[in-house]
């Protein structure tokens, strides 16, 4: 599985039920955060080498998910650090790093995803290329997953992102997306609900 | 489907091409990240950060016919730092006041070069008429004496002083003298020029400095020369919400008057136009040049430009950006002509970064801070290529440390009549 941030704290705290094994990872990764955060506003390379491995995986991996192309979902990633890279300086250690590090990553996604359905709007081409190289990339992940979020819109795939690769908590996903927390929740449950239909049906 | 399957599925292992991709991306962060680390960064320092990874400076091609007129100098510089440099600040080139701030807190330089330390604060801000000057230490917004002609009071006096519950940076004191906006934790909040009647603008807001509108000619009317407070004015205020669009709020009644589209992430500064007429967004690699009325006038892409001044009178906008050069990055300073590209001028560039320029009140002298070569440069707009520099920086504003002194920002020359 991709790795948690904080998954490895969860691990050895042994009993516990889920939710509090969750709110204790991200309070345990919190604080480690931000010990890494000064450090590396201090200059120290280690430390945003380990910002950049504990948060890349599931920043590419959700850039993917909703723009179904590795090449863009690689950029987006990239983009993402670098602009956090830019704002290092400035950002507020006491706010997590990952949520905003990772909202940045799926508006951009979005956009993405909205842009390149504008273009094949006016270039029809592209919608061929589009749908003839979809089924092969599927980046390690059930082809059939892939393909159902992919009959999805771009903001109903990142609402299943956010909450389901991302851990973000309907709240958090509309304040990310600005919308209002009962379009979340409607998107959630609509999106898993179609989710099982399409994998129902590719059986 | 269950929600845990889901989960199950959306983590699967990564890839051999994923694990790939994040060699890549470490690569391309790591080499920003030392461009960043290379240049050295006062502790205080809120302002513009200065790395961008392998941008070109996109001004240089707009402009390029105004900068191939001025002489070649830059090839000549290989060491950063010019070489005639002053090893003391006898004077400062026009007159005002220099507001800096250093590692042990801010310090005000006179005409005459005389320094007084105001105490240890982390920021500083001026008032508008350079009676005082707010600062902040942790959570705590202070306003001290600047000028104790007029105040009639010691420089450094506590005039008031305000608590807030999380650490206070990017002031911005009203021209009209009666708000000081700031940034507490991630809230945009405002009190009354006299210390009371504290409270939130906006949560959640990009960690962007808030800009207040100048005054109007009919409003600087208004200003009581008893005070300094202009009464009649509006206050004002342009800031970056949590939605990453500029908002434009009158604060004395609560109403936004607009609100801009969502811009890309990465604005690193707002400046209003001296008439007011103009807001200037600068983010990373893009501009946006907004009328006051919330009209979207220009946008483009300026790679490599990290920050932007308007000169006091608006004839100029002074633009930084970094250069990639096979020596290594430089900056270079522009000299924007807001009505149009015709005077637009390359004024000085060097190896390294600069940071934020600085106007002097008059329009003549515009102030440099080159970190690299620990010197401040005094620029001409009318002489490109030629600099009255001052060397040791650092040390002037930490006299009698030992260790290595950290070069000190600059947080405005005082007072643009």
């Amino acid at each position: 599985m991709i790795p948690l941030p904080g998954e490895s704290v969860v691990a050895m705290s042994g009993e516990g039920d889920a939710i509090a094994e969750r709110l204790g990872a991200r309070w345990m990764v919190g604080r480690s955060e931000r010990k890494l955060i000064r450090a590396a506003q201090g200059g120290s390379e280690t430390a945003m080498e380990e910002l950049f491995r504990l948060h890349w995986p599931r920043a590419q991996r959700a850039a993917f998910l909703v723009v179904h192309d590795r090449a863009a979902a690689e950029d987006i990633a990239q983009e993402a650090f670098l602009a956090a890279l830019r704002a290092l300086e400035r950002f507020d250690r006491r706010r997590p790093f990952g949520p905003w590090l990772h909202r940045i990553v799926v508006n951009r996604a979005i956009d993405h995803a909205r842009s390149r359905k504008l273009r094949r709007e006016v270039d029809p081409g592209e919608e061929l290329a589009d749908e003839r190289a979809a089924p092969a990339d599927s980046a390690g992940l059930s082809g059939e997953l892939v393909a159902a979020l992919r009959r999805l819109a771009p903001e109903h795939r990142a609402v299943i992102v956010l909450r389901y690769l991302l851990d973000f908590t309907p709240g958090e996903i509309a304040e990310a997306l600005e919308m209002p927390r009962g379009t979340v929740n409607s998107r959630l449950r609509r999106g898993l609900d179609r989710l099982s239909l399409v994998l129902e049906e590719e059986r | 489907m269950s929600e845990q399957r889901l989960r199950e599925l959306l983590g699967a292992d990564i890839t051999a091409a994923e694990r790939e991709a994040e060699e890549r991306g470490w690569a391309v962060v790591k080499a920003a990240y030392a461009e960043r680390a290379a240049a050295p960064r006062p502790r205080s320092q809120r302002a513009l950060v200065l790395a961008l990874a392998g941008a070109a400076l996109l001004l240089a091609l707009l402009f390029s016919p105004a900068g191939a007129q001025v002489r070649e100098w830059i090839g000549d510089v290989v060491q950063p730092g010019e070489e005639n440099a002053a090893r003391s600040l006898t004077a400062l080139p026009a007159p005002g006041r220099v507001l800096v701030t250093s590692e042990h807190g801010p310090w005000i330089v006179d005409e005459d070069g005389s320094k007084r330390a105001l105490g240890p604060y982390d920021e500083a801000a001026w008032s508008p008429n350079g009676r005082f000057v707010a600062v902040s230490r942790n959570r705590e917004l202070v306003a001290v004496v600047a000028d104790s002609a007029t105040v009639g009071e010691p420089v450094g006096d506590i005039r008031w002083s305000y608590g807030a519950r999380a650490a206070v940076r990017d002031i911005a004191w009203s021209p009209s003298g009666v708000r000081v906006a700031f940034h507490s934790g991630s809230d945009l909040r405002l009190i009354r020029g006299d210390g009371i009647d504290p409270r939130v603008l906006a949560r959640e807001v990009a960690p962007v400095r808030p800009a207040w509108r100048p005054l109007t000619a009919a409003e600087r009317a208004t200003v009581d020369p008893a005070t300094g407070i202009a009464t009649g004015a509006k206050n004002v205020l342009a800031y970056v919400g949590a939605d990453q669009a500029v908002h434009l709020l009158d604060v004395d009644s609560g109403e936004e008057l607009w609100r801009s589209a969502r811009l890309p992430d990465g604005v690193r500064a707002l400046t209003w136009s001296p008439d007011g007429h103009s807001l200037l967004v600068l983010g990373a690699g893009f501009y946006s040049l907004y009328r006051a009325d919330g009209q979207l006038e220009l946008k483009g892409a300026v790679p490599g430009a990290y920050a932007a001044a308007f000169s006091p009178m608006g004839e100029w906008v002074s633009v930084i950006g970094a250069e990639e050069t096979a020596n290594g990055a430089r900056s270079v300073v522009w000299l924007v002509d807001p009505d149009g590209a015709a005077r637009n001028r390359r004024l000085y560039a060097g190896p390294g970064r600069f940071a934020d320029p600085t106007w002097s009140p008059d329009g003549s002298t515009l102030l440099v801070p080159w970190p690299a070569a620990d010197q401040w440069l005094f620029l001409d707009p009318a002489e490109p290529g030629k600099a009255n520099a001052v060397t040791g920086i650092s040390r002037k504003f930490d006299p009698g440390g030992r260790g290595p002194a950290v070069f000190p920002h600059v947080s405005g020359w005082c007072c643009t009549p």
